[in-house]
């Protein structure tokens, strides 16, 4: 069976639902389940996981996604059986909370994985570091874990930005969305990418994978529960980092700043972690450190442009999987049996049991990539690598160097582990942990025998290679040259790094010397978590409040000196419009928008604020009024509802407002009011004098290009070219302003009751019989007139924006007259979720991201205008439903008082 | 001549606006909001159409007997229309702020 690319999207939504129940009792069970589902439907996709349509299918890389797809997915269900018996003691409120944060993880990653456009690929990176972040943190009373999730997230977020900002100058330069195509056009013209973007790119990955100058977050993160230091901090999240780099490497493996900087900065990582991995004395940290030398050696391989190094990463990535989430897992077990992480206490904890200890070995085995593994595979043929021409004899010594001290550091280590953790005990350990033990390295068994198994059996490892990498001609077994100088050297750093590590094992001084702590004041994460966590809030605190105390009371005068240098560069272009006869639309259109100037002078000059109010909204009406003389008919009627609603929110303001109360408000001092209306005047001229001036000069020519009305029926099947615009052409852009509307009203609702509804909310004491049937009514018949404007927005006046104002003056007259909730948020989420979907709905039809298309209900955009609706119904109504609510609760207190 | 008047009306809005959100009462502040925002929603509608005669109206932005020519430019009014969902979204949410706070203090 095979599977196409557009059932990718249905497998996504399902796993989503699936791993939404680990939230519930399912736990486990769920998050199992949707790992093997993954894992079977990633088995199933021939073509790699590239959908036709995108052209590239037979490209290579292709694969490399469906790698990395089996990868998280497979491990998942090794993680998963490993969890349920490790986390049986936890209580199932932790268990759920800790299987959903997981779940989330996995989905996002898998997400991460098949997703193509930049947007969706952007998000998803900073999600699993969000994810990443919730997982690290999951023990929230320990403050280590919580400095080491904020430390890890500042670090991997800012990354996630700088691939956002890669991503888009590049999209901007090459004129496609889809990273697919992005690479295509990079590789036909590597010279065009510029530094910048690359730059943004490798520090994206860089920090992803814990290279060299950000290397210090991933040790810090190993606070979290183990199986998430097995699962994210050493198979699959810290991965991703090479991932982006083979994923680009078509396009920029000529660069010469791309391999000569990510392989210079991963053979220092090598040698530093491996280095550094010998002093630690916490078993995680110390694993942390090898993981991230082991991502340097990947970094290194991956940006190289020889199809030979790509092999040798693939096989190293592939080792390395299979060893590192096995130690980390056998950790888990030692510190369930010892119940400590520190090495000096763990002495003898490998003779609990006897699978436990050939499983440990095994693992072992591969990480020092002794002959037999399949570490050894991959570091031969590193080895041979290093062996070829080089640019420079600088880079042949440095690569030398860097790469025998850091083989012969993670060999001492990881010897040096062994021998220490099977040393007899100083004390017997009581016996009832052992079948824990048992049952717990079962769960994982199969990744270290994997390991061996493949490093003795090359066969499906090679024709997996030619699959992932089919441009090379042909790879040697790295039994081939057994008797060349590399493979004595390499025997030769074996034996050296295993004789000093059995010397390091009886030094009794140095085992039990405390390193971590001599390290500390001068390690990178104690100086950014410095940085980040205290200096620059304190900083920041100070500085705002010296400003504040400085500028408060002189803003006018300060405001004002900025606008004189503003004014400046304009003074000299300086001209009088021209005056002209106008038709009687024009007239009008100047008639009401001077009418609403002298309006704003009279609020000047009245101090009554309930009369201004007022006021305002007649010079709303009159700005109605004007938009309908120039042309603008939905502009009319969203200017209309919305200044209704508004005059509502005032009218509550001035009622809940203290100000109302005080008798004489205060007043600005005179100094200040002369310069405040300088500044005002002044500002005023200047954009006025933008707005009038720059026509002068210029053609005839309008902002928007001809292309809306050229494309605005055949490509988005609507006459509104308002509407079509809104919900269709810049689309994006409305679903970010949504998303802001909906956070707006929910934000307000948490600031309101720290909870998603109001709480106590009673109808108007003008509210009777006869006036509940008449809202009854009307309300009704506005929410109908509301659903007409939306339906018929893409043809005529009206769309999801207007629907969604009449909606919430329908839900707010409800609410007062009955009494009852509006539920803004739900209706917000809701109509969030509606229109994520349907801009994500023609991908699952084998089309673009947000491309329209006419379905058996009208243009698919109206799917998107239905969630803009929601959007503005509820956080509209929601706002003026807390407005009233606080009213409502004053009314309550004053009737007690 | 109506140039200068739209010019003087647009001043006012703008000039007012600014001047009231100087003002120490908050009520005051969100009204100046309020008619700056108008100003700024006519100056960017404005800027739909920079043809020598200014203002030239045009008629509403529908596909179906109009060219390009005589309608009106339909980008200023989508972002205006969103504008001024959002700034409704604003001043609400502002409002609840301060009253936050003055519950908070009292």
């Amino acid at each position: 069976m095979s599977l196409e690319a557009s059932n990718l999207q249905f497998l996504c939504l399902i796993l989503l639902v699936l791993h939404a129940l680990n939230f519930t009792r399912f736990t486990s069970f769920s998050f199992i389940g949707a790992s093997s589902l993954a894992f079977i439907a990633g088995l199933c996709f021939q073509n790699g996981l590239a959908p036709s349509h995108w052209a590239l299918a037979e490209m290579s890389w292709s694969n490399l996604r469906e790698f990395f797809f089996l990868l998280v997915s497979g491990l998942g269900i090794i993680i998963g059986i490993y969890s349920h018996i490790y986390m049986a003691n936890y209580e199932p409120k932790e268990r759920s909370r800790f299987f959903g944060y997981l779940g989330l993880f996995q989905w996002t990653c898998l997400l991460l994985v098949v997703s193509n456009h930049i947007y969706l690929f952007a998000t998803a990176w900073e999600l699993t570091s969000l994810t990443s972040f919730l997982l690290i943190g999951f023990d929230r009373n320990s403050p280590r874990a919580q400095r080491g999730a904020i430390q890890a997230f500042l670090v991997t977020g800012l990354g996630g930005v700088c691939l956002l900002g890669s991503l888009i100058l590049l999209s901007q330069h090459f004129h496609t969305n889809f990273i697919d195509e992005l690479i295509l056009k990079i590789a036909n013209q590597p010279s065009q990418a510029s530094t910048l973007a690359t730059a943004l790119l490798m520090l994206a990955a860089l920090t992803k994978s814990a290279q060299f100058p950000f290397h210090f977050w991933l040790p810090d993160a190993m606070h979290a529960p183990t199986p998430v230091s097995a699962y994210l901090h050493s198979a699959t999240l810290v991965k991703l980092g090479v991932f982006l780099v083979a994923l680009f490497w078509p396009g920029f493996q000529h660069i010469i700043l791309w391999h000569v900087g990510l392989s210079g900065l991963g053979l220092i990582t090598f040698a530093w972690g491996a280095g550094f991995a010998i002093f630690q004395t916490d078993m995680k940290a110390a694993l942390a450190n090898t993981t991230y030398s082991q991502l340097g050696l990947m970094m290194m391989l991956f940006s190289l442009s020889s199809d030979k190094a790509r092999a040798a990463g693939f096989v190293v990535l592939l080792a390395h999987a299979f060893y590192k989430s096995s130690l980390f897992l056998s950790v888990g077990i030692i510190s369930k049996a010892t119940k400590s992480l520190d090495l000096r206490h763990c002495a003898g904890a490998l003779r609990h049991s006897k699978l436990f200890l050939y499983l440990f070995a095994m693992a072992i085995f591969s990480l020092i990539a002794a002959p037999g593994s399949l570490g050894f595979v991959g570091k031969e043929w590193v080895m041979n690598i290093l062996s070829g021409p080089f640019a420079s004899n600088f880079a042949k010594y440095f690569s030398w160097i860097c790469f025998v001290l850091g083989a012969y550091a993670t060999i001492l280590f990881g010897v040096l582990l062994f021998l220490r953790l099977y040393k007899a005990p100083s004390m017997p350990t009581p016996a009832k942990g052992h079948e824990l033990t048992t049952s717990l390295a079962l769960s994982f068994g199969i990744l270290p025998i994997l390991g061996i198994l493949f490093g003795c059996f090359l066969d499906p490892i090679l024709s997996w290679l030619h699959q992932l990498v089919p441009m090379i001609e042909s790879l040697e077994t790295p039994f081939a040259h057994l008797l060349g100088g590399n493979f004595f050297l390499s025997l030769l750093i074996l034996v050296a790094g295993s004789w000093s590590a059995y010397k390091l094992s009886g030094d009794r001084k140095f085992l039990n010397k405390d390193w971590g702590e001599k390290f500390k004041t001068w390690s990178f994460s104690q100086i950014v978590q410095k940085i980040c966590l205290v200096e620059i809030p304190r900083r920041l605190e100070t500085t705002t409040a010296w400003f504040e105390s400085k500028i408060s009371k002189n803003a006018a005068q300060i405001a004002f000196l900025f606008f004189i240098l503003l004014m400046l560069p304009l003074i000299d272009s300086l001209r009088w419009p021209a005056l002209f006869d106008l038709p009687i639309e024009a007239l009008a259109f100047v008639a009401s928008v001077s009418a609403a100037g002298l309006l704003a002078l009279t609020i000047y000059f009245i101090s009554h604020s309930m009369t201004q109010i007022f006021l305002l909204g007649t010079v709303g009406y009159l700005v109605a009024f004007a938009y309908a003389n120039f042309g603008a008919p939905d502009l009319v009627l969203t200017q209309i509802i919305i200044e209704t609603a508004s005059l509502v929110l005032l009218v509550f303001a001035w009622l809940l407002s203290n100000e109302r109360k005080k008798s004489g408000a205060e007043k600005l001092g005179t100094l200040s009011s002369l310069y405040s209306w300088l500044f005002s005047i002044g500002v005023s001229i200047f954009l006025i004098g933008f707005l009038f001036l720059s026509p002068l000069a210029g053609g005839f020519q309008k902002l928007s290009s001809l292309y809306f009305f050229e494309n605005a029926n055949a490509l988005a099947f609507g006459i509104n070219i308002v509407n079509v615009i809104i919900v269709d052409f810049r689309g994006l852009d409305t679903l970010g302003e949504i998303s802001v509307l909906a956070l707006a009203a929910m934000g307000a609702q948490a600031l309101y009751q720290r909870r998603f509804r109001v709480r106590q909310i009673s109808p108007h004491p003008f509210s009777s019989d006869w006036t509940r049937r008449l809202a009854k009514i009307f309300s009704l018949a506005l929410m109908l007139f509301g659903v007409f404007y939306l339906l018929r927005g893409h043809h005529a006046p009206g769309g999801g924006f207007i629907g969604g104002g009449l909606g919430s003056l329908s839900l707010a007259i409800w609410m007062m007259s009955y009494g009852k909730p509006v539920y803004g948020p739900f209706w917000a989420l809701s109509g969030l979720v509606i229109a994520y979907a349907s801009a994500l709905l023609p991908q699952i039809l084998g089309l673009h991201f947000f491309e329209s298309f006419l379905s058996l209900m009208g243009p698919s955009s109206l799917f998107f205008d239905i969630g803009v609706f929601a959007v503005v119904t509820g956080s509209v109504a929601s706002l003026l439903e807390i407005l009233y609510a606080m009213w409502n609760e004053e009314q309550g207190r004053r009737t007690h008082a | 001549m109506p140039n200068l008047i739209l010019m003087v009306a647009l001043f006012l809005l703008l000039c007012i606006g600014l001047r009231m959100i100087f003002e120490p009462s908050f009520l005051k502040k969100i009204i100046g909001l309020g008619l700056f925002g108008h100003a700024i929603n006519l100056s960017l509608l404005l800027s739909g159409w920079t043809a020598p005669q200014y203002p030239k109206i045009g008629r509403a932005a529908f596909l179906g007997g109009l060219s390009f020519e005589n309608s009106s430019d339909p980008l200023p009014q989508a972002l205006i229309l969103t504008a001024i969902v959002i700034g409704f979204a604003l001043t609400g949410f502002l409002i609840l702020f301060h009253l936050m706070g003055e519950k908070e203090s009292s």
